[in-house]
């Protein structure tokens, strides 16, 4: 089980190598296209990233309401509960 | 036909501006013929590419015919009614189809330029048009890409694998000049994902005409010039020698697209 904390350091980490964004530019309520230049190609790269967390493939409809960091993280907390739920 | 409303528009404008108020309504009856046809196809032609038994793909030449025959009639009437006049600089490269192509986005038409000079073309179109009663029914048969779509990547290349040449306008909408100058990143992260140069076509109009921000009434009395020059391609190779992520390699190589623009 993932803690919110994990989750939103690997995201961090990410969002630094994957986009080269400043690692102070990365706080939970900075906006992804606003702030720190995601598109919606690189949302998806991400959603790839993050299926390491939890374990099931991110459909791109889960993603859709995003639309801070923050956010991102507790869309991969549910869907890692939501999985651990049914696996118990 | 066309001469009592040409009069009548005439004298209600002034005697001093004949020569505006005739470009007025040829520009409006340019608009017009545009959607008529635009929806006469949609209930006809579209519908029946659908109903035959020809298959995704041999609907989708017949349609991308259809259009690239018809653009081409529709800028000759444009330049028959004095409205514009097309220039062509090193065109000649874009006849091979698999090519990438990227333009700039000055005005309304650059997209009806592109499609009449290139044979059998996709295009990375806005979502709007999928549901515009006048546009949709062609985007639609042609098999054109929203540009929302989830699997773009997958489906540019599958396109340019195809042999089909495709057309992506970077700035995602026409040029705002009271904006910056920005590219997205779908037209690189595609050549990227495809392995395909990069052919930049740059389209200049003289005096600026259908731009965003002016109706399509908003004509001086001088011709639209339009050029449009193919410049070399830009070479895929080096980016993907750089083994980055590729979200990084687009990044650079959006950068350097917009340098190249900003430059012309």
């Amino acid at each position: 089980m993932q803690s919110k904390d994990s989750i939103y350091n690997h995201l961090a980490t990410v969002l630094v190598q994957l986009f080269e964004i400043d690692s102070d530019a990365v706080r939970p309520d900075a906006r992804l296209e606003e702030d720190l230049d995601i598109d919606s190609i690189d949302a998806i790269d991400i959603a790839v990233e993050m299926q390491a967390l939890t374990e099931r493939k991110i459909q791109p409809e889960e993603f859709k309401d995003i639309s801070t960091v923050q956010d991102i993280v507790d869309a991969v907390y549910n869907l890692a509960t939501t999985e651990g739920d049914t696996a118990a | 036909m066309n001469k009592p409303s040409l009069h009548s528009m005439a004298s209600q404008v002034g005697e001093d501006a004949p020569l505006l108020s005739t470009k007025v309504m040829f520009s409006g009856l340019s608009f017009a013929l545009f959607g008529l046809v635009g929806a006469l196809l949609s209930i006809t032609v579209f519908p029946m590419l659908h109903l035959l038994p020809l298959g995704r793909h041999l609907r989708q030449r017949w349609a991308r015919k259809i259009l690239s025959t018809l653009f081409p009639l529709y800028i000759r009437f444009m330049e028959r009614c004095g409205l514009i006049r097309l220039h062509l600089h090193d065109c000649d490269s874009l006849a091979p189809g698999g090519q990438l192509l990227v333009a700039n986005h000055p005005s309304l038409l650059d997209v009806v330029y592109l499609i009449a000079l290139v044979d059998n073309a996709n295009c990375l179109v806005k979502r709007s048009l999928f549901f515009n009663p006048f546009t949709a029914a062609a985007v639609r048969a042609a098999g054109y890409i929203r540009n929302d779509s989830d699997q773009l990547l997958e489906l540019g290349s599958a396109s340019l694998a195809a042999g089909d040449s495709l057309i992506i306008f970077p700035e995602g909408t026409r040029t705002d000049p009271q904006k910056p100058f920005r590219f997205l990143r779908g037209s690189a992260n595609i050549a990227l994902a495809a392995g395909c140069d990069i052919h930049p076509l740059v389209i200049r109009c003289r005096p600026a005409r259908l731009m965003k921000h002016q109706a399509w009434y908003e004509m001086s009395s001088e011709t639209l010039d339009v050029h449009i020059e193919a410049h070399s391609p830009i070479p895929i190779a080096p980016y993907l020698q750089q083994s980055l992520p590729r979200s990084l390699s687009a990044r650079r190589l959006t950068a350097d697209l917009e340098a190249f623009y900003r430059c012309r």
